[in-house]
């Protein structure tokens, strides 16, 4: 038998040869050094190339294929549930209101009434320049609102969870930190 | 262990956690064969995304006689070539790269061969063949990486690239002695 070529010392490493074959190339081996030598090393590259390193898919990458499969729909039970929610807090808290105050019922509704007039008109007007204001500046917010979605669905895809929470935590420092200094610079005038 | 076949019923049937269990059993070697391709996590990370969608909003022109998963890849190998297109990288030429005699590598054995992959390590060897990967003509390099990380058959290979067994076993192995040479240029 001659000596063996690349091609079939690939088709003998995987086992694609028939038996025939197979023998006259390892009877071929047992007194070839030269194609011994070259089985080894390919064996070797094959073995090698069967175990590269594994690309791992990020902890929330299947959810974020779900969520673009499958956009999440408010259905009417989550609006009444929403509403019934809010209704009940609303009650909670007027007569948290009545605890605390310790103000007569009747009395308690008349300031609330008022007060409930008094927001009214000034909801009107507040909501007349609103209006203009949020029909202009719809379309840009929306955008940007787009982009932050975007790019918080592609960091929490790229970050752990345990960063994530850090990265949540420092964001609420930096912007507590910013928001003290913009206070300070604001009332700066009138303590002094 | 549920079929795939099984699976894609299902989903079209509206079973969401069906194509959830697709998207489970797929996206590793998926991901493994496109970020082999394109060479960047990010941009991998995004193409496996878009060729899931693409799948599953094609899924009802899948047939069932041909194996999901060679379909799936079929779709993705169709995605990287538009990309390439579409980033006008001549993906005609490309192909060409390893089917004109004088680029393929010599299936002769030469005489005073080196043992070139025994001076490796087996995790140095890895990476070298990572990198020698990156060289490798794309047509040859997705070739490479569906028999050895996907582990695909020659037969699976063929039914994605439609080409017949015989011309897919001679690319890998034009591509395994062409990683083989850029080894040996290393050392």
């Amino acid at each position: 038998m001659n000596c063996l070529r690349a091609d079939q010392i690939y088709l003998f490493l995987e086992g694609e040869l028939p038996s025939s074959e197979n023998r006259s190339i390892t009877s071929h081996l047992s007194s070839c050094e030269k194609c011994r030598r070259a089985v080894q090393e390919r064996k070797r590259l094959v073995e090698a190339s069967r175990s590269l390193p594994v690309w791992e898919t990020p902890q929330a990458f299947t959810q974020r294929v779900l969520d673009r499969i499958f956009p999440q729909r408010i259905t009417l039970r989550d609006w009444i549930v929403t509403a019934s929610v809010g209704l009940s807090s609303a009650v909670l808290a007027f007569f948290a209101v009545y605890m605390i105050s310790g103000q007569n019922l009747a009395d308690l509704f008349i300031h609330l009434n008022q007060a409930a007039l008094s927001l009214f008109q000034n909801i009107v007007v507040v909501f007349a320049k609103a209006a203009k204001l949020i029909s202009v500046g719809f379309q840009v917010i929306f955008k940007i609102l787009s982009l932050i979605l975007r790019g918080l669905s592609s960091l929490s895809a790229l970050i752990s969870p345990e960063a994530q929470i850090g990265l949540s935590i420092l964001t609420v420092i930096v912007t507590a930190l910013l928001l003290i200094g913009a206070k300070r610079k604001l009332f700066a005038g009138e303590k002094a | 262990m549920i079929e795939d076949r099984d699976l894609v019923r299902r989903t079209l049937q509206g079973d969401k956690t069906a194509f959830e269990m697709i998207l489970i059993k797929h996206q590793q070697p998926l991901l493994n064969y496109i970020g082999r391709m394109v060479g960047n996590r990010e941009l991998a990370l995004d193409f496996t995304q878009e060729v899931f969608i693409k799948t599953y909003t094609s899924l009802s022109t899948y047939q069932p006689q041909y194996k999901f998963r060679t379909w799936l890849f079929k779709i993705a190998s169709n995605y990287i070539i538009d990309f390439w297109r579409k980033k006008k990288i001549d993906t005609f030429s490309i192909d060409q790269i390893g089917r004109r005699d004088e680029d393929r590598p010599p299936f002769e054995i030469p005489s005073d061969e080196r043992s070139i992959c025994a001076q490796f390590e087996l995790t140095e060897l890895r990476d070298k063949i990572e990198e020698a990967l990156e060289q490798l003509p794309p047509s040859l390099r997705e070739l490479f990486v569906w028999r050895h990380v996907n582990e695909f058959s020659y037969d699976e290979i063929a039914e994605i690239k439609e080409l017949p067994v015989g011309t897919v076993k001679n690319r890998v192995f034009q591509s395994k002695e062409l990683i083989r040479q850029f080894l040996e240029k290393q050392k």
